[in-house]
């Protein structure tokens, strides 16, 4: 099995973190200090989650968005992304 | 999924954009866990690509005290080995000496590369390639263990051998480690990086810019993943032996040199090339257990 299977993976996670970035900057242009849980990239990360069970270059690139995000944003949001993935995971693959 | 036929020049192109954008994710992840230690937010993970594709766009200048027809070449140089030692090792499954040639004549590059821009910073990263490269005995001791072993340096083989016999690590631990220090050795921030050390610059590659040092960072990444994938293959090759699990793995070994790598101060060059020989040495132990 050759290592392209997952370009699209690699991809759009490339994809997701540059937009991820862009879109943050736009939203956050002050000096950083925020350190809550913002709604937009939380929902985000959870459809993310939820999607690279199903299929994951596209979870992987909603993912990419929040784990992209500016420097100290998006922090809560991808660890909560990936423990929706596992529980979801666990839940439909294992169980 | 229909695939190139294997070998052919499209599936090779496909394989090594694969691991470029993937070793440059994973640099990007290094710096970031290395940020997350020192208490700092760090850049992004995908910034380590952005740099390299940002060099592509960038002015190209060469100093006049450069020997120019060298100042370019050697760059190329650097990107062909680790291309070649790609197709070879993760590609191909081919001869593992050829890797470790190309690992060699990558020292040579690094000290060239140092000598082309006329530069005192660059001469001095050039002259530590060429005391780090009198560290590199791990490369030797592990490679020449394996073949006592497995009675082959085809890398094929050597994942066959680790299906039927288990992984090389149970039987080779020390070269294992030993090989591990190398791969630390070649990741950046390392604590034996003196030709990238701070206090000479940024010590052979001081004076490169532009599309050349976009090429030089091309060839970086992937000498990263060859790099990774050899160190993962030759002694893990019994239990990591498929994309999905070696990509997996790969990110797992980045975090622990990320935390290396955080942790531990740049060592003068002696001791850096005195610490290396030490593993190397100590991994000879594993001929009793051969």
């Amino acid at each position: 099995m050759p290592y392209f299977d997952y370009l699209p993976h690699i991809v759009l996670f490339t994809v997701g973190t540059l937009i991820g970035l862009e879109v943050s900057y736009k939203w956050h242009s002050e000096p950083f200090v925020n350190k809550k849980i913002e709604p937009i990239p939380l929902i985000i990360a959870l459809i993310g989650g939820g999607l690279i069970v199903i299929y994951a270059p596209l979870g992987l690139l909603f993912l990419g968005f929040v784990v992209g995000m500016r420097p100290g944003y998006g922090v809560y949001e991808t660890v909560l992304g990936i423990l929706f993935a596992l529980i979801l995971w666990v839940i439909l693959v294992i169980i | 999924m229909i695939y190139p036929a294997a070998g052919s020049m499209l599936y090779m192109l496909l394989e090594l954009i694969t691991a470029f954008l993937f070793g440059g994710l994973l640099l990007g992840l290094h710096r970031k866990i290395i940020a997350r230690i020192q208490g700092r937010p760090g850049p992004p993970i995908v910034q380590h690509l952005i740099h390299t594709f940002k060099f592509y766009i960038k002015e190209l200048t060469i100093p006049e005290t450069s020997s120019m027809p060298l100042y370019v070449a050697i760059v190329l140089a650097l990107s062909a080995v680790w291309v070649l030692a790609f197709l070879v090792g993760p590609v191909l499954l081919g001869p593992f000496s050829i890797i470790i040639m190309c690992y060699a004549v990558h020292k040579v590059s690094e000290h060239g590369i140092g000598l082309a821009s006329g530069s005192p910073y660059t001469k001095m990263g050039s002259t530590r390639a060429v005391l780090s490269a009198t560290a590199e005995m791990p490369l030797i001791v592990a490679p020449a263990l394996v073949f006592f072993k497995t009675h082959t340096l085809v890398l094929s083989d050597i994942i066959n051998y680790q299906i039927l016999h288990g992984s090389l690590f149970m039987d080779l631990p020390l070269a294992a480690i030993a090989t591990f220090i190398l791969l630390l050795s070649k990741t950046p921030f390392n604590p034996f990086g003196i030709v990238w050390g701070k206090d000479i610059v940024s010590g052979y590659k001081t004076e490169h810019f532009g599309v050349i040092r976009g090429v030089m960072m091309f060839g970086e990444i992937l000498g990263f993943f060859v790099l990774l994938w050899c160190f993962l293959t030759i002694f893990f090759g019994g239990i990591f032996n498929t994309p999905l699990t070696i990509m997996l793995t790969m990110i797992g070994v980045t975090i622990i040199l990320g935390f290396i790598c955080a942790l531990t101060p740049m060592i003068a060059p002696y001791h850096s090339v005195m610490i290396q020989w030490i593993f190397a040495l100590l991994a000879l132990i594993n001929v009793l257990f051969i």
